[in-house]
């Protein structure tokens, strides 16, 4: 077994900061009133984003394609998702239709980048195809 | 693009884990690259060919048929 190198060492602690941010996100909304969900989706893009962008422990030509792929889908697709939202809401005069944030739309966005990454990588270690 | 990649690592008795250590690359870029889901750089492509002491046309075959 390789040892990790100083770098990937670094990469691992990025991805956990990561991690801590969105669990402090989520017990903070839920256990603390100081915790508005403003503050708690900037918490939570800032975790997602380390998760996302923080290289891979074998980031190789594979792994960068597939990341950037999962990027350009879950951002396109995301923005147009919430563009559809907006237009909905404002065409049938939808009054109680939540209002979205701009963290509230990158927090979308880059959760559908991050699962269709790791769907996408999943589905490349399958056995047997498909 | 079809290749040999299985093939040739079945007969070092590599697991795609083994192949992917000795090419610095991921299990699962190997397992994509022998079911077809991904074709590789060409500097990957010389890797292997270099690793399997083999040329490059040998192993991977552009013709779809």
């Amino acid at each position: 077994m390789k040892t990790p190198t100083a770098r990937q060492q670094a990469n691992r602690l990025v991805k956990l900061m990561g991690a801590i941010y969105l669990l402090v996100a989520a017990m903070g909304y839920l256990f603390i009133s100081a915790f508005s969900w403003s503050l708690t989706s900037w918490v939570m893009v800032a975790g997602l984003f380390m998760l996302l962008f923080a290289p891979e422990k074998i980031d190789d030509e594979r792994v960068r394609q597939l990341k950037l792929r999962a990027i350009t889908w879950g951002y396109a697709g995301g923005l147009l998702g919430l563009g559809l939202y907006e237009v909905i809401g404002k065409s049938f005069s939808l009054r109680n239709l939540p209002q979205l944030s701009a963290f509230d739309s990158l927090l979308m966005t880059t959760v559908v980048a991050l699962v269709l990454f790791h769907y996408w990588r999943w589905r490349d270690g399958r056995q047997g195809g498909g | 693009m079809k290749n040999r990649l299985k093939e040739l690592r079945a007969v070092k008795e590599w697991s795609q884990g083994e192949l992917a250590d000795r090419l610095d690359v991921s299990r699962q870029t190997i397992n994509a690259i022998e079911t077809g889901k991904y074709d590789p750089s060409l500097p990957l492509a010389f890797k292997i060919a270099k690793l399997f002491k083999q040329p490059i046309e040998t192993i991977f075959d552009e013709n779809d048929e």
